[in-house]
């Protein structure tokens, strides 16, 4: 068994040589010159110290030793002095030099021996000369000169005994021919310095590799035809030595000259990190020597060491890379890869490319090339014979990434084949890619996983994920969300978008809090996310006392409530009238959806609802059986499971009673998904669960986005009695065929389901003994949880009253006002889940639209944290004006949210044409006394927003070059071309502000721009002088010309706001055709400091865009603004 | 539905490591071929190379992207024991702006292998932290972000950790949080446990017997910032996890209490970190560790763990090749709940629709039942998802064995 062992030799060694027959090593040194006897376990043995039995001999301070092939007692060393020695050990092992040939004039660097002829030696000097020597003869029968300042290396090729190659310092190899002493046949030219080391390959008569002091390692083919490098290894440091593995015919290992003690094993099809690495010198390894069984090898050192390493000892650096690289992308991209046979990778190429030749063949032949010819050499074996026969590299029968492996016979080797198909092998992964072993390239497959978005289509039955099935509870959750679109498990990146960009954050008034609430569930409702939209609703009820403010809200555009209903209370009259309305619309909805809006006679805010109604249910209708039903059919099919989710729900109204979860996941569960689970079930059918289930959530519609009193007293009675969210449900469990799947049908009966469901109520409690019995036992949960029904009147505990009010917050009218009941509790955990569901556009919403009436409930670093994380979010979505909103409407306590607009940009202004700086209020320069930031076109000073070309620097109002790009938009067209960009920056409103501006940024300026109509009458321009760099201006003519929604291409998400918005304004006077340059009106506006720095050549500060929006844009867009 | 999309890197070797930067628009992917490559996301969702950097010498492991708000900067680390910063910059020299990646600053400091980089949350600055092999944690600073090619030690963390292997910082913004840094260890390179330390007298000794020992020590330790002291100061270690740690990451907090990280070694864990009240000299006051999920459902070896953006779900990639996504359901108990195979599609597209690079990859149940989520699946009926559904069903087959990589891909 060998081992790794180490032997102090006390002085740095250069070279080591191994006798043929492996019972003798040579150390030499400049000091050292020691022969041991070399155990089988690799032990070795003091066996000849030639330096201590003579006096100090510069021969016998030597930089390189070697054994002759063919003869154990024979040895060569190579002198510091310039001399060779051959030394024979005698009998009695003392070496006795046979003769030193002292032709060289400087030192000597390498000696070889002929392979053949024993008597013949070769050497590489300083001097620049090679020398071949006979020692029969004692003297030299050969002089070679490389015309190079030295001879690093020399060797005889092994299988071509006349044919030899030297390295030089002069970047080359040259491959001589011993018969044509007068000049080298070839020149391998390539390496960029010195080559330090070449080594012929053992077994491939036309390879070499050589090593450079340019920290490479390269293998050339160097058959008669070509001369090409076939694998380049890359190092960390210049390298001495390279010999290759013996019995592998891809390895070689090799040790550096300087920096790195390390020395390496490589495999050269994969050249880029080595197999193994031995890190066991603590100085640069000089010299190694492979000892024949290939497992382990000799090295010497500067340090004074000797090593016998055993590969398995070694490190693998390899190990060190991650085989499986893995991310998942804000925008819910995953990312991963996986290593893949460089042979499995060509040969599904060659079937390719045999299937469509024309369109994969740059492909493959890329492909081949960049892979296979690395790998195998251009000399394929059908290429003609050179003299020396063709390359056995190429066809050697190691072979492993056959070009074309259908053909069984090309891959020899079965294991590989096996490999092939299984990779990586199941249980040594990590180990293969370590492997000694010939396992041939690899490379990786690299596969990006990204769902096609859907953004108001239903959740996907066939991602429904079954863990969530089994989690009832969590199903309503599920419908959101595909898995690979990531995000929180809960919730779309396309959800979260649409929260943030439609999520009305208005709760200043009573009135505006209940109309951004219901336009919030609203909005929560059609991504199909039945919590945030009840509880939208629910914080309507726990704000807002007064909830007939909701339907005489005046509608402001975005919502859906009605604005006319005049008679505000008179819920009843306006219930029948919507109910008309329903009618109506549906009937013309089974014709077509126009018609049926137009005829529609009902006042519009019933239109709109209706609309908004048929929305919804439109995506009930595609959802077919959706995820709840298809958890209902799995519930229903697997009992236990079924067992399991009611545990899992009674678990949750435990919770939910204990206020943990409270009216987030308790009340919502059961909205959602509920009495299926509760009901045992065993013996129901699976259809007439999603039945039930759909009509529960035609109800949920009703109920909730509606806000759609119920239509009688005794309905109302009815349910308010039961109070009772599963009841309720399962009161509408009908049997009826129409209601399934015929959304039309269902909306033409909709007012007679109210009375079917009634009496289906009291069929059910009657008939039903399962289910009443389950009413039962509701009453007792709800006289035990404190007599709930009373409370939505009465009330006196918040949470129970959540739960139970909910689903009839429908009925608002005939509610008495809420007493004062502290929600805070309620409140605080429902956000806290929402955040932790991942939620947070919810969550921060709710805050921003509760305001002042959650002053104290949530703690301030709570609120903080999810500030900055929500923030954080929409900067990742690159929702920059939402996300600065955020900013801007936070609590007045979160002074740090609050200052996240104001930190770190600082805004200078020079004059642009004496470079006076220009304080806040002056429109004219102190010092030159002209006008500053003139409009190209009126030649007005600009007050606010400025904006300019990049490329020209012309500038001025807004609105003026807005409306001159409007109306000359053919005349620039031209202009396409030019890379030209359109800044728009913005002087100082608010002269007062100080140097450092509230740098409200880009996301600012662009909800100023996006009303232009009355800029000035924005809030937020008063103190937000900033910059937005829009390009290319191509983009700007053709965003102009198309619709608004093809401006995306601008550098951030502002300007396409900006040129998005409709322009209200009437139309100015055609704009004067902009005037004659007439300095850089941008240079009022010089933005940053490294502006100053740099005036550009010509006179014009061109600003660096790159460090100005780095300085501008703490909204943390990035200063690369084309990535936008 | 899924698109399992295989790009065609062009990359040399082994991928070792993805990044996406902050918007999750562009990506870098870094490879054992010394390149990296940057990669944008073009507006029909297609990833376009934008550029191809080239690492002076040695594999690139590792590449991780900066907060935009200091630029584009990638920081790269590599087999030839440096951490490279490169910034995409432009110049406008000549006509137009060109756009280019320049090598900022190498980060040579280390004395042993690099094994990772991160940089800190936004808030902390431009700070990267370099972990070494050598148990060396450093934590460079850029102290003018207009000058990226100036970066200092502003502090060396002894992790007194085996080998470290991977670092993750706690994302969380809250500033009533200490800075925290989880730092992960494993056997360095070498394959079989053994070290490398070698003992000898005066002549032939053998070195040591493998030192076992690693494997009885703690792999992960949790470091978080000391007001007092100014200073990194370990305030957990995970003594739970003894196995090779290859990649750690805190979930991104969205207003938690707690911290949950994931853990990738022989399994992945996930671990909730809840902090103790601080000490009353204010110092940290360590956390409460519980194991909240441990899977050992990826074969042999855990090797990536990513979050989603909420911190809601995690993914991990094994060693056989499947990416498994995890989730808490309602009660905090975490489940897989779908498996990707990214890698077994290709021979699909090949063999089957030799022209389409792209193809819905039904999402793999596991657990052993996925006859029953066959079931699942059924409502799916329209053509182009049944079509899916009918490949699809040859990847349930292959994920009902229990080894994928013995069914034979054709």
């Amino acid at each position: 068994m060998e081992k790794t062992q180490t032997l102090y030799l006390d002085t740095p060694a250069a070279s080591i040589a191994l006798s043929p027959d492996e019972n003798l090593l040579a150390v030499v040194g400049i000091h050292l010159f020691k022969i041991y006897t070399v155990h089988d376990d690799g032990h070795l043995e003091d066996f000849i110290n030639i330096r201590s039995t003579k006096a100090a001999n510069l021969n016998y301070s030597s930089s390189d030793v070697e054994f002759c092939p063919t003869d154990n007692k024979v040895l060569a060393s190579a002198s510091t002095n310039g001399s060779v020695v051959v030394w024979n050990i005698t009998s009695s092992g003392r070496p006795k030099p046979i003769h030193v040939f002292k032709d060289h004039c400087r030192a000597v660097n390498r000696v070889n021996f002929h392979p053949t002829d024993q008597h013949l030696i070769l050497s590489g000097s300083q001097d620049g000369q090679m020398k071949l020597f006979d020692y029969r003869r004692q003297e030299s029968v050969g002089t070679f000169s490389s015309n190079s300042e030295s001879v690093r290396d020399i060797q005889f090729n092994p299988h071509i005994p006349h044919y030899f190659a030297a390295g030089t310092d002069s970047c080359n190899v040259q491959l001589w021919d011993m018969r044509r002493p007068d000049k080298y046949e070839r020149l391998i030219t390539g390496h960029r310095d010195h080559v330090f080391a070449l080594d012929w390959h053992p077994v491939d008569r036309h390879c070499i590799a050589t090593a450079s002091r340019d920290y490479t390692i390269k293998i050339w083919d160097v058959s008669e035809q070509s001369l090409t490098v076939t694998s380049a290894i890359s190092t960390v440091a210049a390298v001495a030595r390279v010999k290759w593995r013996p019995n592998h015919y891809y390895h070689l290992a090799s040790c550096s000259l300087t920096v790195d003690s390390s020395a390496f094993i490589w495999d050269v099809e994969r050249p880029f990190v080595p197999i193994a690495s031995f890190a066991y010198h603590r100085e640069s390894t000089s010299a190694l020597q492979w000892r024949s069984s290939s497992d382990s090898f000799l090295t010497v050192s500067k340090d004074g060491r000797l090593f016998h390493h055993c590969l398995k000892d070694a490190q693998y650096p390899r190990l060190r890379g991650c085989p499986f690289p893995l991310a998942v992308s804000p925008l819910g991209h995953i990312a991963c890869a996986a290593p893949l046979r460089a042979a499995n990778r060509d040969r599904a190429l060659a079937e390719r490319s045999s299937k469509i030749e024309l369109k994969s063949n740059s492909i493959s032949h890329k492909r081949q090339t960049s892979v296979t010819s690395s790998l195998i050499g251009t000399s394929a074996p059908s290429s003609p014979a050179s003299p020396f026969g063709p390359s056995s590299f190429s066809s050697s029968e190691k072979i492993l990434t056959p070009l074309h492996p259908a053909t069984p016979s090309l891959p020899p080797n079965p294991k590989h084949n096996e490999h092939l198909l299984n990779f990586p092998p199941p249980h040594m992964g990590m180990k293969d890619l370590a492997n000694f072993e010939d396992i041939g390239p690899i490379l990786s497959e690299f596969s990006l996983l990204r769902c096609s978005s859907h953004p108001l289509s239903s959740g996907d039955d066939w991602n429904t994920d079954r863990s969530c099935a089994n989690a009832p509870s969590k199903a309503p959750e599920s419908q959101g969300w595909n898995m690979d679109e990531d995000d929180g498990g809960c919730f779309s990146v396309d959800t979260l978008r649409d929260y943030a960009m439609n999520y009305m954050t208005d709760g200043a008034s009573d009135r505006a809090l209940v109309r951004s609430c219901d336009h919030n569930a609203m909005v929560a409702a059609r991504n199909k996310r039945p919590h945030e939209a009840a509880a939208w609703q629910i914080l309507k009820v726990i704000f807002v006392s007064d909830l007939s403010l909701e339907d005489s809200v005046p509608d402001a555009g975005l919502s859906f409530t009605s604005p006319a209903a005049a008679a505000a209370g008179a819920h009843e009259k306006l219930d029948s009238r919507a109910g008309d309305a329903y009618k109506v619309k549906d009937g013309g909805a089974s014709s077509s959806p126009d018609k049926a809006s137009s005829s529609m006679p009902g006042p519009p805010p019933h239109r709109r609802r209706a609309d908004d109604d048929r929305t919804i249910f439109r995506h009930e209708d595609e959802d077919g059986n959706n995820d709840d039903s298809d958890e209902e059919d799995e519930a229903e099919d697997l009992p236990d499971e079924g067992v399991a989710h009611n545990s899992g729900s009674y678990g949750l109204r435990a919770r939910d009673v204990r206020g943990s979860y409270l009216s987030d996941s308790a009340y919502f569960d059961s909205l959602s998904a509920p009495v299926p689970d509760r009901l045992p079930v065993p013996t129901a059918s699976s259809r007439r669960a999603t039945r039930r289930l759909n009509d529960f959530q035609e109800l949920r519609r009703k109920i909730v986005f509606k806000d759609r009193p119920l239509s009688s007293n005794e309905e109302l009675m009815e349910i308010k009695d039961e109070a009772f969210e599963p009841k309720a449900l399962s009161s509408y469990k009908i049997e009826d065929p129409n209601l399934l799947g015929e959304t039309n049908l269902e909306l033409n009966h909709r007012d007679d389901e109210f009375d079917l469901h009634d009496q289906h109520l009291h069929n059910h409690n009657q008939d039903d003994g399962l289910i009443g019995h389950d009413h039962d036992d509701q009453h007792r949960n709800m006289d035990s949880g404190g007599d709930s029904g009373e409370q939505e009147s009465g009330g006196s505990d918040g949470k129970c009253v959540l739960a139970v009010t909910m689903p009839l917050s429908v009925d608002t009218s005939a509610i008495p006002a809420l007493p004062d009941i502290d929600f805070s509790d309620t409140i605080l955990e429902t956000l806290k889940y929402m955040a932790l569901r991942g939620d947070l556009a919810s969550c921060v919403t709710v805050i921003l639209v509760a305001g002042e009436r959650v002053k104290n409930v949530v703690p301030e670093d709570l609120l903080e944290h999810w500030f900055l994380m929500y923030v954080e979010l929409l900067q990742r979505l690159r929702l920059f004006n939402q996300a600065c909103e955020v900013i801007q409407k936070a609590p007045k306590s979160l002074s740090r949210i609050r200052e996240m607009n104001q930190n770190s940009t600082k805004i200078s202004m020079l004059c642009p044409h004496c470079y006076h700086p220009v304080g806040k209020r002056q429109f004219t320069c102190e010092k030159c006394h002209q006008v500053v930031n003139k409009c190209s076109w009126c030649h007005e000073s600009v007050r606010g927003l400025y904006v300019y070309c990049q490329g020209c620097c012309h500038g001025g109002h807004l609105q003026h070059l807005y409306n001159w790009f409007r109306d000359n938009n053919n005349i620039y067209k031209n202009l396409e071309e030019a890379p030209h960009e359109v800044t728009v920056t913005s002087d100082q409103e608010d002269p007062q502000n100080g140097e450092v501006f509230d740098n409200a940024t880009m996301t600012h300026i662009s909800s100023n721009v996006t009303s232009p109509a009355k800029p000035s009458s924005n809030p937020i321009t008063s103190s937000t002088p900033s910059t937005i760099s829009m390009r290319p201006f191509s983009s700007y003519f053709n965003g102009l010309g198309k619709h608004a929604s093809t401006f995306t291409s601008g550098p951030t998400s502002n300007s396409s706001s900006f040129f998005t918005s409709p322009v209200a304004a009437a139309p100015p006077p055609p704009p004067p055709p902009p005037p004659a340059f007439n300095g850089n009106p941008f240079m009022g506006n010089v933005v940053g400091t490294n502006v100053f720095a740099s005036p550009h050549p010509n006179g014009y500060n061109i600003p660096n865009f790159t460090k100005m929006a780095n300085l501008v844009c703490p909204a943390g867009c990035g200063h690369l603004c084309q990535y936008m | 539905m899924y698109n399992s999309k295989v790009i065609d890197t062009d990359h040399k070797d082994v991928i070792h490591d993805i990044a996406f930067d902050f918007y999750g628009r562009r990506m870098a992917t870094c490879s054992s071929d010394q390149l990296v490559k940057i990669w944008n996301l073009d507006d029909d969702g297609n990833w376009v190379l934008d550029s191809t950097l080239k690492s002076p010498s040695g594999a690139v492991w590792k590449v991780t992207w900066a907060h935009p708000e200091f630029g584009q900067i990638i920081a790269t680390c590599s087999f030839d024991r440096s951490a490279t910063i490169y910034e995409d910059s432009i110049s406008d020299k000549g006509h137009g702006m060109k756009r280019s990646w320049i090598k900022r600053c190498p980060l040579v400091d280390a004395r042993s292998s690099v094994t990772d980089v991160k940089f800190a949350p936004k808030s902390m600055g431009l700070v990267l932290a370099v972990c070494c092999a050598d148990g060396l944690v450093r934590l460079y600073e850029a102290y003018d972000i207009m000058n990226l090619s100036q970066w200092a030690t502003v502090h060396d963390i002894n992790t007194r950790l085996p080998c470290c292997s991977c670092i993750s910082w706690n994302p969380s913004p809250s500033r009533f949080s200490a800075p925290l840094l989880a730092v992960g260890s494993d056997d360095g390179c070498l394959a079989n446990s053994s070290n490398n330390s070698s003992g000898g007298t005066m002549s032939i000794t053998n070195t040591n017997t493998p030192n076992n020992a690693s494997n009885n020590t703690a792999r992960v330790a949790i470091f978080a910032y000391c007001d007092n002291g100014r200073r990194w100061e370990q305030v957990e270690t995970l003594l739970s996890i003894t196995d090779r740690v290859h990649d750690i990451a805190f979930a991104p907090n969205p207003g938690r209490s707690f911290h949950i990280l994931a853990v990738a070694s022989k399994d992945l864990k996930i671990i909730v970190l809840k902090p103790k009240p601080a000490n009353s000299d204010g110092s940290c006051g360590g956390f409460d560790l519980a194991v909240a999920g441990q899977f050992a459902d990826h074969g042999s070896n855990v090797w990536r763990v990513s979050w989603n953006v909420t911190g809601t779900v995690v993914s991990a990639s094994g060693d056989n090749g499947l990416v498994k996504i995890y989730k808490a359901n309602y009660l905090d108990v975490w489940k897989c709940v779908g498996t990707l195979s990214s890698f077994g599609a290709v021979p699909h597209s090949i063999s089957d629709r030799p022209d389409e690079e792209e193809q819905p990859v039904q999402p793999q149940q596991t657990f052993g039942n996925s006859a029953q989520s066959l079931a699942t699946n059924k409502s799916s009926a329209v053509g182009a998802v049944a079509a899916a559904a009918a490949s699809g069903a040859r990847y349930l087959k292959m994920a009902s064995t229990n080894n994928p990589g013995t069914v034979v891909w054709h």
